[in-house]
């Protein structure tokens, strides 16, 4: 009995797809090497302009942005991502469960190769991590050899042609895979439920929720759904009045994550704090807003009513646009070793006045410091839980068995980065 | 019976908590259990994963809910056993092994699983301290109201 885990075979499979071109945004927990380091909207533009000479290309992306739609693509381009996109200009699929996550592979690449477009997957959970006991078919490794010409970045969609290509596209898969909704109940993650398997942006896919007389659904999936409804020209009412998964486990950030300094050490609370960086633990623990690089800087190009801090990667400054107001603050993580605009903090657990500086690591370059000693002897198991709580470190944890009368704190040594973050957010000064 | 058996932890290097829930549906499909497995999302790379096996052996809509939690992430909704390595008296280790430990625990909550595949995989792979692990915890007592619990159940 062969027992697979079908992220690993996923990544066996996608590698095997040949694709010329492969981004995986920072911190999007797939185990697959990425060939380029790019924010995400630079990232999309990159894989879509290599699909667009005839490169076959995939990225995996936290959330979709909204997919530019100007050229028609030589090459396939499959843009992955794990949570509902806000908009659905281009072909999607939906892969929610891990039996069919290969097919659902194939003829994505398939249709994004008929219809000319990028096609984007957006896959649960469920598909993404789970056990199977199939195998890895044989994948399509055709590939498209890069060609320019003077037209190639001159030629621009046609929308009759466009519209043409998706019909075509969406007849295809209904010959293969037809589906018609019933129940009402239409949540994304809830595996229970009911859920388009594919959404092509064509009217005539309306037959596919003419059962449906109102959508019962998530808060979650809501704009989406809406979004949906919207597309496809249907009149049908969406409701958000099914209560969304709660969280089951605690969320855990990685060792070294520069926003546990950041949050540790300064009072930010009188600030907006907006990034660039897109890290759903991140978002989840800290009140960050995400925004883009050049956002920021159209937003600062006047005073604002609060201050704020903009806390972004040294790679991603614009050095002819920093100017910040009077109580806006830059903080920058050094992501490359060229000298930053502001003064690097060298003991960055030592920053305790809130100023415009850079930090000496970043989410991909986290650097390694001298291991934290523990003194035991002054900790309290409270203190130790607390700071466990406070720091959401996989290094730092305790055990307490009934040998022990205290709770004992322990620092995992292959993880520690020596970041001193449980140093700052130890009450008892136990750490050092 | 039917379990509702939820593993938390967190996957490393070695592999351990992947090769833990391999090993799991191993024994229960064996054991002519009918497995269904419902994975949760990790936020980010280092996040607690949560797999949640459905191990259903009977039509009766009894059913027992356990979580062993590896690695003391767990903030779901109570169930009827709970193992930790704080309840366990085990003590978690930098490697990960302490997680073989906790596997041995469900052989408590479902006892006519066969141990086999684990104790043949560890063997295979010469991991003596995991599989003195596996067997110390395999054969342990649960806490008494867990047992009472599960004895009513059945």
């Amino acid at each position: 009995m062969v027992i697979n885990n079908s992220t690993e075979l996923l990544v066996e499979y996608i590698n095997g797809l040949l694709f010329s071109l492969v981004y995986v945004e920072e911190n999007f927990p797939f185990p697959i090497e990425s060939n380029v380091t790019l924010r995400k909207q630079e990232a999309l533009d990159y894989l879509i302009n290599a699909s667009v000479v005839g490169n076959k290309s995939i990225g995996f992306f936290h959330k979709l942005p909204q997919i530019p739609l100007d050229k028609p693509l030589r090459g396939g381009c499959l843009l992955v991502s794990a949570s509902l996109p806000d908009g659905i200009s281009v072909p999607t699929f939906f892969c929610r469960k891990p039996d069919n996550v290969f097919d659902i592979f194939a003829k994505a690449l398939k249709t994004s190769l008929d219809t000319n477009m990028p096609v984007q997957i957006i896959i649960s959970p469920n598909a993404l991590n789970s056990y199977i006991m199939q195998s890895m078919p044989i994948p399509n490794q055709d590939r498209v050899s890069p060609y320019i010409s003077p037209a190639t970045f001159d030629i621009k969609w046609d929308f009759k042609l466009m519209q043409q290509k998706l019909t075509a596209a969406y007849e295809n898969l209904t010959q293969s895979t037809p589906f018609v909704l019933s129940s009402g109940r239409v949540v994304f993650e809830q595996a229970q439920e009911e859920f388009p398997q594919y959404i092509i942006p064509v009217v005539e896919q309306a037959k596919s929720f003419s059962n449906l007389k109102e959508i019962h659904t998530t808060h979650t999936d809501l704009r989406f759904l809406q979004e949906v409804m919207h597309r496809l020209r249907l009149d049908i009412a969406v409701t958000a009045d099914i209560e969304a998964e709660e969280p089951q486990t605690k969320t855990v950030l990685c060792p070294g994550c520069p926003f546990v300094t950041i949050f540790s050490n300064l009072d930010l609370s009188g600030h907006m704090v907006l990034t660039t960086i897109t890290c759903p633990a991140v978002e989840k623990v800290y009140p960050v807003h995400a925004v883009t690089s050049v956002g920021y800087m159209g937003a600062m190009h006047r005073k604002l009513n609060k201050p704020t801090v903009f806390i972004t990667n040294l790679s991603e400054i614009k050095p002819f646009n920093i100017k910040p107001h009077g109580n806006d603050y830059y903080i920058v993580l050094a992501d490359i070793d060229e000298k930053g605009q502001f003064p690097l903090v060298n003991a960055p657990y030592k920053l305790k006045t809130l100023k415009s500086c850079t930090l000496p690591y970043s989410c991909n370059n986290i650097k390694r410091y001298s291991k934290i000693k523990v003194n035991t002897k002054s900790l309290t198991d409270e203190s130790i839980l607390k700071c466990i709580e406070k720091t959401r470190c996989p290094a730092i944890y305790s055990s307490k068995t009934a040998l022990d009368a205290h709770r004992v704190l322990k620092i995992n040594t292959a993880l520690c980065t020596g970041c001193k973050s449980c140093v700052v957010n130890c009450e008892t000064k136990a750490l050092s | 019976m039917n379990y509702n058996i939820k593993l938390c932890g967190r996957r490393s290097t070695e592999g351990t908590f992947d090769k833990i829930a391999k090993l799991i549906i191993e024994s229960a499909s064996m054991s002519h259990y009918v497995v269904t497995v419902y994975p949760r999302m990790a936020l980010a790379p280092y996040s607690t994963l949560m797999l949640e096996f459905d191990i259903v052996g009977s039509s009766k809509k009894d059913i027992v809910t356990a979580t062993i939690d590896c690695d003391n992430g767990y903030i779901g909704s109570p169930v009827d056993i709970y193992l930790n390595p704080d309840v366990l008296d085990i003590e978690r280790t930098d490697d990960l092994s302490h997680y073989w430990g906790m596997a041995g625990t469900l052989f408590k909550i479902i006892p006519d699983l066969s141990p086999a595949y684990f104790t043949s995989y560890l063997l295979d792979n010469k991991q003596n301290k995991e599989l003195a692990l596996f067997k110390q915890y395999s054969l342990i007592s649960l806490p008494p109201q867990m047992q009472e619990l599960l004895t009513g159940k059945r």
